[in-house]
C-alpha cells in the first residue's frame, strides 16, 4: 500500500468519522448562502428598476463583505479545529491512532486538509447553489462570478488562518475545554493588552492625543488572526500585500502546527498543557494583564492609589489561581509557581505605575524650541461651527458630506513657523497639569470658567510628527491666542472657505435668521464674475479680521460658497421628494459675515441686498426674554413667574442690542461672547408691512440693572 | 525479534519505566506481568510507537519502530480499553482496518465475528465489556501482523471465550508463526500460555525468562531438621524467604531441583519435601525480594 493510498483511506475515513461536523458545516453554508440569496432576490427582483442595486447587494452579500460570512468562518474554525485534532486529548483515541501503522506527520496531513477540504467542499458546493438560484431570478452568473469567486478565495484563504489557529491550541493542550481556551487567548490576548495599554494611555496621560490615531489602536488589526481577518473584511478593498501577510501567517502557523505535533508525547492526553515549557509562556502574560486591567479598572472607578493595588491584587490572584487550577486539574495546587505570580504582578505594577506616575515624562514632553520645525494648533471650541470635509456623490448617484475632522484638516494644512504664542500656550498648559493633584479627579479636565480644548501637531526637524491634547483656562491665555488670531498662517489654515478657489465655486447664499438667498449661481458670465468677486472680497475681508474687531463686532449674517458638488445636491434637492436627504451636503460650509466687511458688504449691495438694516436697531420694537428658558438649568425655578419679559423701551433697545449678538452666529466668534453666561431673546422689528423676528443671544452682565433684576427673582 | 533496550519513561517526574532490556523471541508467547503500576501498558505502548522513550530504543528485526510505519505492519496493538469510532459497527472497523493493515484478511474476520457470535452490523457502543475484547481479538487476529501486543485483553473474557482465544492464538502461532505478547496480573491465565515471561516491578525488570526454566529454578522446601538445627544452618541453599511453624521450616529457594536435593540430603533432615510453585507463588516471591512485600497488604 503506498502512502498516497494511505493518506486518502484516512482522509476518507476521517470524513466518515465526524459526518456530523460536515452536515453542520454544510447547513451553515446553505441557509447562509442560496437560502438567503433566495430571500434578497425575492423581495426586489420583481422592480426592474432596481435590477442594478440588487446586483450590487448580491455582489456585496457574496463578495468579501458579508460580515454574518465572518461570524460563520470563525464558527467553523472553532468546530472543525476541534474535531481534527481532539483525539489527541484522549488516550483511548490517541492509542487507537498512534498505535497503527500510521505515522505522525500522516496522520497530521489527514486531519489537518480534511478540516479545510470539508469546509471548501461546503462553501463550494453552496456558492454553485447561490449562482443557480441568482439564474433562476434572472441574474447571469456572469454578472456575478468574478466578485463571487474572490470573496471564496477570500474568506477560504482566512479561515484557513484562523483554523490554524485553533489547531495549534488544540496540540499544545490536553483537553477541548483548554484547547478552546487556548483558541481564545491566541486570538484575544494581543488585543486586549492593547486595549489596556490604550485604556491607560488615554486616562493617565492628560495630553496624549484625543481625537486622532492612538499610539496602540493603530496595533490592533494586527493583534490577532481573528483581527486581522475582521480588519480585511472592513477594508473598502483587499490589497496583495494584506492577502500575502494571510498566506504567510497560514504558513507558519500551519509549519507550526506540524512540528509540535510530532513533538508532542502521546502521555499528554488528557493533562492540561501538552507542554510544559508552554505552561509559564501562556500563564505569566496573562497574569500580568489580568493584574493591569485590575488595577486600571479599580483606579478608573475611584481614583485613588490604594484602590489601584487592590484591583492589581484581585487580578493577579484570580487569574494566577484559576490558570494554575486548570494547569493541574486540582483545586489545592492554585498557588504553586507562586513567586512567577509575584513577578508577574510586580510588572505589572511598573507598568501601572509607568502611566500614572508618568514615569516617562509624557506629560511634561515639550519639544525643544530649536527641533520643532512648524507647528499647528487646532483649538476645537473655536472651530465646531466649521463644516470640514466634502461634498461627494457615490455610485448610485447619491450625494453624502464626507467628514473630515477638525484637527486633520488643521493639522494637514497649518504650518506655523512663528511658534511663540503656540509654544506659549502649551508651556503654560503643561505647568498646570504638573502643579494638578490628579489623585481622586478622574481623569476629568473639566475646572470652572472657559477652558480652551486644544490639539498641537508639531513636526520636528527630524521629520517626526508628534500629537498633544491640552486643556486650558482661556483666561490664562488670551494673549497668546490674540497673537494667533492675527497670524495669517493660523487664519487660513483654521477655515477651509480660504483654500476654495473661484472654479470650484457655483454659487453664494447668504443666510440671516430665517432669510436665505442665492445671491450668485454661475449660469452665466455675470454671475459667475459676481462669484468669483465675492469669494476674493470675502476671503480678503476674513484673512483681514482682527482680534480687537471680533471683540467689539459679532457676525450679522452668514455666507456660503458653494462648492460645484453642492449646487449639484441643491438642484438634485429642488426636484427631489425626498429633499431632506440632501440638506445635511447643501447646509454646510456658511462663515460669518462682520458688519466691517466692507468689501463684501458692498457686493452683497450690489446683488441687492439690504445690508443696510442688518446693522440698524431703529425698526426693533420689541425685545421678548423667555425667562423659562433662562431658568431652565438654574437653581431656582419658580413657576409662577411671567414666561416672558417684553421690554420696548428703545433706549434699553438700544443698550441691549449693542452688546448683542445673532444667537445662530454667537459661536462663530471666538473672542465674542459664546462662554459668557448669557440669556436669548426674540427681537421683533418691522420688516416692509409685516413683522420680522431673529434670535439674539446677550451676556447677562451687561444687561441693564432692572432686567437684571427682573432675572435675578 | 523484538529488541528493547535500556527503555525509559517518565511521567511528571515519575520513572515509569527504568532502563528496561528485554528481548522476545519470535514464535513465542511472551507474557508481561507485575505489580500495578509496574510499567506493563507503559512497556507495550513503547514497543508500539504510540509513546516516545526518554531513553532507549524498541526494534523488531533491527528496525526502529518509533515513527516507522513499515514496521509498524508487523504487529497489532489492543489496547486495555481499545477505541472504537463513535456509532462505529465491527464491518466500519473492519473497513478500517483493511485499509491500515495491508494483510488484513476480511474473510477471517467475519468468520471470527460469526464464531464469537457478534453481529457485524450492531453498534459497538451496545456491547458489553467482554464483547468488546471479543472484538479487538477479532481485529487484531485478522490484521495478520507477525506480533500481537495484547494489554489486558483476557480481563472481561469468560471462562470459555478466554480458552477460545488461547486456542486461536496457538494456532496462529503454529501456522503463521504469530508471536502475541501478553501484559497481564492474571498469572493464572498466563501460565498456561506463555513461553517467556518478563516480570516487571516498579519500573524495572526482575527478571525475563522461559517459564520452564524459571519453574524449574525456584522451588517450595517443606522440612523438618534435625534437632539442634535450624534453617540458617542450611549453608549453600539460595533461600528467598523462609516460613516456621513449631519445627517445620517451608522455604522458597532458588536453584535446579537436582541441586536442591542434593543440598537437602546432605544435611539429612528428619523429613523434607520438594512442591511444585505456581507462576502466581513465584511473583509473589520475586517481587518479595524486591521489597513488594504482600504482608503488608494484608490489613
Amino acid at each position: 500500500m503506498t502512502s498516497r493510498n494511505l493518506f486518502f483511506n484516512i482522509i476518507k475515513e476521517d470524513i466518515k468519522r465526524r459526518l456530523w461536523a460536515v452536515t453542520l458545516t454544510f447547513l451553515l453554508f446553505f441557509f447562509s448562502l442560496p437560502v438567503s440569496v433566495a430571500m434578497i432576490l425575492g423581495d426586489f427582483i420583481k422592480e426592474e428598476q432596481k435590477k442594478a442595486y440588487v446586483i450590487s447587494e448580491l455582489q456585496h452579500f457574496l463578495g468579501f463583505q458579508n460580515g454574518w460570512m465572518v461570524f460563520v468562518i470563525m464558527v467553523l474554525s472553532v468546530i472543525m479545529g476541534v474535531t481534527s485534532f481532539s483525539y489527541l486529548h484522549s488516550r483511548q483515541k490517541i492509542d487507537f491512532y498512534h498505535g497503527i501503522p500510521v505515522n505522525r506527520k500522516h496522520l497530521f496531513w489527514a486531519n489537518y486538509t480534511n478540516g479545510i477540504l470539508i469546509v471548501t467542499a461546503a462553501y463550494g458546493i453552496n456558492i454553485v447553489l447561490s449562482l443557480g438560484v441568482a439564474a433562476a431570478y434572472g441574474i447571469l452568473p456572469a454578472k456575478i462570478i468574478g466578485t463571487v469567486l474572490s470573496g471564496f478565495l477570500f474568506f477560504l484563504l482566512h479561515y484557513a488562518m484562523i483554523y490554524a489557529v485553533t489547531v495549534l491550541a488544540m496540540i499544545m493542550t490536553g483537553s477541548v475545554i483548554v484547547g478552546i481556551f487556548g483558541t481564545a487567548v491566541f486570538e484575544g490576548y494581543f488585543t486586549a493588552l492593547l486595549l489596556v495599554l490604550q485604556g491607560c494611555y488615554g486616562y493617565f496621560f492628560h495630553t496624549s492625543y484625543k481625537s486622532g490615531e492612538e499610539l496602540f489602536l493603530p496595533f490592533l488589526k494586527n493583534s490577532s488572526p481573528y483581527a486581522i481577518f475582521i480588519s480585511n473584511v472592513a477594508a473598502n478593498r483587499v490589497t496583495v500585500s494584506q492577502i500575502l501577510i494571510v498566506v504567510v501567517l497560514f504558513i507558519l502557523f500551519t509549519f507550526l502546527c506540524l512540528l509540535l505535533y510530532k513533538k508532542r508525547g502521546s502521555e499528554t492526553a488528557k493533562k492540561a498543557m501538552a507542554f510544559k515549557i508552554s505552561k509559564p509562556l501562556i500563564r505569566i502574560p496573562i497574569v500580568v494583564l489580568s493584574a493591569l486591567f485590575g488595577s486600571f479598572f479599580f483606579y478608573m472607578i475611584r481614583s485613588y492609589t490604594g484602590w489601584a493595588v487592590f484591583g492589581l491584587l484581585c487580578g493577579m490572584f484570580l487569574s494566577h489561581c484559576v490558570i494554575e487550577i486548570i494547569y493541574h486539574f486540582d483545586f489545592r495546587k492554585l498557588f504553586s509557581n507562586w513567586k512567577q505570580m509575584i513577578a508577574s504582578a510586580l510588572v505589572a505594577a511598573l507598568v501601572f505605575a509607568g502611566f500614572q506616575l508618568d514615569l516617562f515624562g509624557y506629560d511634561s514632553y515639550i519639544p525643544q524650541e530649536s527641533s520643532i520645525e512648524s507647528m499647528a494648533v487646532s483649538l476645537r471650541d473655536n472651530n465646531n461651527w466649521v463644516s470640514y470635509g466634502d461634498a461627494v456623490q457615490d455610485g448610485l448617484g447619491d450625494y453624502h458630506w464626507e467628514y473630515e475632522s477638525a484637527d486633520d484638516y488643521i493639522f494637514n494644512h497649518m504650518k506655523l513657523k512663528d511658534n511663540k504664542a503656540a509654544y506659549s500656550i502649551i508651556k503654560k498648559a503643561v505647568e498646570n497639569n504638573s502643579r494638578r493633584d490628579w489623585e481622586g479627579a478622574g481623569s476629568s479636565t473639566w475646572r470652572q470658567g472657559a477652558v480652551h480644548d486644544l490639539s498641537v501637531k508639531y513636526t520636528l526637524k527630524n521629520g517626526k510628527d508628534v500629537y498633544r491634547s491640552y486643556s486650558i483656562d482661556e483666561s490664562e491665555i488670551r494673549e497668546e491666542l490674540t497673537q494667533l488670531y492675527q497670524d495669517p498662517v493660523f487664519i487660513q489654515a483654521v477655515y477651509p472657505v480660504f483654500s476654495q478657489t473661484a472654479e470650484n465655486t457655483a454659487a453664494v447664499r447668504v443666510s440671516r435668521g430665517s432669510q436665505s438667498s442665492i445671491v450668485s449661481r454661475d449660469r452665466n458670465g455675470t454671475d459667475k464674475a459676481m462669484t468669483e468677486k465675492l469669494l476674493l472680497a470675502y476671503q480678503k475681508d476674513f484673512g483681514q479680521l482682527t482680534v480687537e474687531t471680533m471683540t467689539k463686532e459679532n457676525p450679522v449674517a452668514s455666507i456660503q460658497f458653494m462648492t460645484r458638488m453642492q449646487a449639484e445636491a441643491d438642484s438634485r434637492r429642488e426636484g427631489n421628494q425626498n429633499s431632506w436627504q440632501y440638506s445635511d451636503v447643501t447646509s454646510r460650509g456658511y462663515y460669518p459675515v462682520y458688519p466691517s466687511f466692507s468689501n463684501t458688504m458692498e457686493l452683497l449691495k450690489e446683488c441687492q441686498l439690504n445690508v443696510d438694516n442688518w446693522t440698524s436697531i431703529g425698526e426693533i420694537h420689541e425685545i421678548s426674554i423667555d425667562l423659562n428658558s433662562y431658568y431652565y438649568d438654574k437653581p431656582v425655578y419658580d413657576t409662577n413667574s411671567a414666561r416672558y419679559y417684553k421690554i420696548t423701551d428703545p433706549q434699553m433697545i438700544t443698550q441691549i442690542m449693542s452688546e448683542s449678538a445673532i444667537e445662530e452666529y454667537a459661536g462663530m466668534n471666538p473672542f465674542g461672547i459664546w462662554n459668557t453666561e448669557r440669556v436669548s431673546f426674540t427681537v421683533s422689528r418691522s420688516a416692509g408691512n409685516g413683522l420680522e423676528e431673529a434670535q439674539y443671544t446677550v451676556p447677562v452682565d451687561r444687561l441693564p440693572d432692572s432686567v437684571k433684576e427682573v432675572l435675578k427673582q | 525479534m523484538i529488541h528493547a533496550e535500556n527503555l525509559t519513561k517518565q511521567f511528571d517526574g515519575i520513572m515509569a519505566l527504568d532502563h528496561v532490556s528485554a528481548e522476545i523471541k519470535d514464535g513465542n508467547v511472551f507474557g508481561l506481568i507485575g505489580t500495578n503500576g509496574a510499567g506493563k501498558s507503559t512497556f507495550l505502548r513503547l514497543l508500539s510507537g504510540i509513546l516516545k522513550p526518554d531513553e532507549g530504543i524498541v526494534t523488531i528485526d533491527g528496525e526502529a519502530v518509533f515513527e516507522n510505519e513499515k514496521v509498524k505492519r508487523r504487529f497489532f496493538y489492543i489496547s486495555d480499553d481499545q477505541y472504537y469510532f463513535n456509532n462505529a459497527t465491527p464491518k466500519d472497523m473492519m473497513e478500517f482496518y483493511s485499509k491500515v493493515y495491508p494483510d488484513f484478511d476480511r474473510k477471517r474476520f467475519e468468520k471470527l465475528i460469526g464464531n464469537f457470535g457478534l453481529e457485524m452490523r450492531r453498534k459497538v457502543h451496545t456491547f458489553s465489556k467482554g464483547m468488546k475484547k471479543q472484538l479487538s481479538v477479532a481485529c487484531g487476529i485478522s490484521a495478520n501482523t507477525d506480533y500481537l501486543f495484547c494489554d489486558e485483553t483476557f480481563d472481561g473474557l469468560d471462562p470459555v471465550m478466554r480458552q477460545a482465544v488461547k486456542s486461536i492464538f496457538a494456532n496462529d502461532m503454529a501456522e503463521r508463526n504469530l508471536t502475541p505478547i501478553i501484559a497481564s496480573h492474571n498469572l493464572r491465565e498466563l501460565e498456561d500460555i506463555c513461553d517467556h515471561i518478563g516480570l516487571l516491578h516498579r519500573g524495572g525488570i526482575l527478571l525475563s525468562r522461559d517459564l520452564d526454566d524459571l519453574k524449574l529454578n525456584i522451588h517450595k522446601v517443606q522440612c523438618v531438621l534435625k534437632e539442634g538445627m535450624t534453617d540458617e544452618d542450611l549453608v549453600g541453599l539460595d533461600r528467598i524467604k523462609t516460613e516456621t511453624r513449631g519445627k517445620l521450616y517451608t522455604m522458597t529457594v532458588r536453584g535446579t531441583k537436582e541441586a536442591v536435593v542434593g543440598i537437602m540430603e546432605s544435611y539429612q533432615p528428619v523429613f523434607y519435601e520438594m512442591i511444585p510453585l505456581s507462576l502466581e507463588e513465584i511473583f509473589i516471591s520475586e517481587t518479595e525480594v524486591a521489597g513488594y512485600d504482600i504482608k503488608k497488604l494484608i490489613f
